[in-house]
């Protein structure tokens, strides 16, 4: 299976998720749902959808087009109903056309529902439109590229209500897909904490594993997570990149928190050197699939969690569909080119990043310590930008388009001055690291307080907690990689670290970093 | 003191600071609808975009109505 940049026809079955950065969310209550307001309103935005394997993902980045109508665009508007003037349509049409954007969105209110449903005029109106799009605005592309960049175009259509709202890809004459509507089956708002957007025919999520584990699970929990907490976690769908001795303790403790679903990537086999680090692992176990291993306990434990394991490397196109499809990312990870991936993925699909590392320092006073990271999309700085050093840069670029300085890195691995025992037993320090990526996790998802974007613990010099209130550094307006990916998907490639069958004769390597 | 630079823009000489740049000085769209900052973008604006020739316009309206009032 691959990534498509586009299908053939702007259409999928597939579930339809939908993501928004938090300024575009804030902007949408403020225009459609302001306080007072008594008539609907109509707004449009640009937007890329991508069609992964099993989803298609809108995303509506805080930088993309959000054109926000003024009264005297609309030739009536009730408290009801509104009609848009033709002229104002055939300019945004205009703009909408010479962009490089695929999706567009066009976001509507319900101001008197709460949880909104289209209605039959929404229903009309949607189709009609489409046959516009279908029989004239993309054969025009296709014949006209001066007027803009041939492609299929996404339609989307949003309905806000004051507690949720209603979302779906609109396309008529698909035959094959029986059905002129695809509904969201996901809405969230990307910001410095986890916000899921209420649709309607969503039932609440909550564990449904062995009723007594549950119960058990529920009993424990209480005392600091109420239940619209513990329903948060039990619909949340977390992608695990890496299950080597961190991962393996994280994707235990997403589970045993109440996280619903899990996906584990990691193509890698249980070697016996692991054993001193690998949470479950045993002798027999040896030469069986982490991701498959992992998954197969976490189901035995018996708490509903569904599982699925992408026993493939994280770059490949099975292993970023499943992670770009997850609501929250979590790096177990050993190397910063792992790292440099997963923080363009988080950018381009709007997947909150979080990732835990340990290193020890053995030349000297010995040291131990655990470092952790999160990157909100849009809202918080990313790996590239961040104020904190968190990795060497220049060297894990060159390492991204040099296999072999990629390998001699990966040799070397977290123990500083003495490569030659690059695995020793950190159990330990990957329970600290775990511990602490999991309650900054947990306090996203719950927002106890301003969720941590850097933390660092070192065995002789303490803790350090960089966090929203503290150290609110947002998304770089000049950082390469905030300001070009943001909210991209699968218009922008996304290539993991060359390998050496890929460099060409004259040492360079096709990707791009 | 910085020295100022000239510099030429659509056959125009100026001259400007040395600290300023092309973004600073160059006009901003203001006919543009695309807008991220979440403004009202009014009639006239739209009014004002050039439709190319042989722009296939949509020639129904767009209506949406809740119709639960």
């Amino acid at each position: 299976m691959t990534m498509h940049t586009a299908s053939a026809t702007a259409f999928s079955s597939n579930p339809l998720k939908l993501r928004v950065g938090a300024s575009v969310w804030n902007r949408w209550q403020a225009h459609h749902l302001a306080q007072g307001k008594r008539v609907e309103s109509l707004s449009y935005a640009f937007a890329h959808a991508s069609v992964l394997p099993d989803s298609t993902i809108v995303c509506i980045g805080d930088t993309n087009p959000v054109i926000m109508l003024a009264p005297d665009c609309f030739e009536r508007r009730s408290g009801g109903a509104l009609r848009l003037r033709g002229s104002v349509l055939n300019g945004l049409l205009v703009e909408f056309a010479r962009s490089s954007f695929n999706c567009l969105v066009n976001i509507h209110d319900h101001w008197f529902a709460n949880v909104p449903r289209f209605s039959a005029i929404d229903d009309s109106d949607d189709l009609s439109f489409d046959r516009y799009l279908r029989e004239r605005f993309e054969p025009m592309l296709k014949s006209r590229p001066d007027i803009g960049p041939d492609r299929p175009i996404f339609n989307l259509s949003v309905v806000l209500g004051q507690q949720g709202l209603d979302a779906r890809m609109v396309a008529v004459g698909q035959p094959a897909h029986g059905a002129c509507f695809a509904p969201a089956v996901r809405a969230a708002a990307m910001g410095a904490n986890w916000l899921p957007l209420q649709l309607p025919h969503q039932s609440p999520a909550v564990p449904h594993g062995e009723a007594e584990a549950v119960t058990a699970l529920h009993l424990r929990h209480q005392d600091f997570l109420t239940g619209a907490d513990r329903e948060r976690l039990a619909g949340l769908s977390v992608g695990v990149a890496g299950c080597g001795g961190l991962g393996s303790i994280l994707a235990e403790a997403l589970a045993r928190m109440g996280v619903g679903r899990l996906v584990l990537v990691d193509d890698d086999k249980l070697d016996l050197s692991n054993l001193n680090r690998w949470q479950g692992g045993r002798l027999q176990d040896v030469g069986l699939s982490k991701a498959g291993l992992l998954a197969k306990q976490i189901r035995a434990m018996g708490l509903g969690t569904k599982v699925e394991a992408v026993e493939l490397p994280i770059y490949s196109d099975d292993a970023k569909a499943a992670l770009a499809g997850a609501d929250i990312m979590v790096g177990g990870l050993d190397n910063d080119e792992a790292r440099w991936f997963l923080n363009k993925l988080s950018l381009q699909y709007l997947v909150p990043y979080f990732d835990a590392g340990v290193k020890v320092e053995s030349a000297g006073a010995v040291d131990f310590k655990s470092r952790y990271f999160a990157v909100f999309p849009g809202t918080s700085s990313c790996l590239d930008c961040n104020g904190f050093t968190l990795f060497d840069r220049q060297r894990t670029l060159q390492a991204y388009m040099n296999p072999a300085l990629a390998q001699e890195r990966r040799a070397a691995g977290y123990v500083e001055q003495a490569p030659e025992t690059k695995a020793p037993s950190v159990y330990p320090l990957n329970l600290q690291a775990a511990g602490t990526l999991m309650t900054e996790l947990v306090n996203f998802v719950t927002g106890w307080r301003p969720t941590a974007t850097v933390s660092s613990t070192s065995w002789r010099n303490g803790f350090k907690r960089a966090d929203r209130a503290n150290f609110p550094e947002p998304a770089g307006e000049e950082c390469p990689s905030c300001s070009h990916l943001l909210a991209t998907g699968s218009s922008e490639p996304l290539a993991g670290p060359c390998t050496q069958s890929a460099v060409s004769a004259d040492g360079l390597c096709p990707n791009s970093i | 003191m910085a020295k100022r630079k000239p510099i030429i823009i659509d056959g125009e000489v100026r001259v400007i600071e040395s600290e300023q740049k092309l973004q600073d000085i160059l006009p901003r769209e203001v006919g543009s609808i695309v807008t991220t900052e979440g403004a009202l973008i009014t009639r006239d604006r739209f009014d004002r975009v050039p439709i190319p020739d042989g722009f296939e316009t949509n020639l129904s309206t767009i209506n949406k109505g809740g119709g639960a009032l």
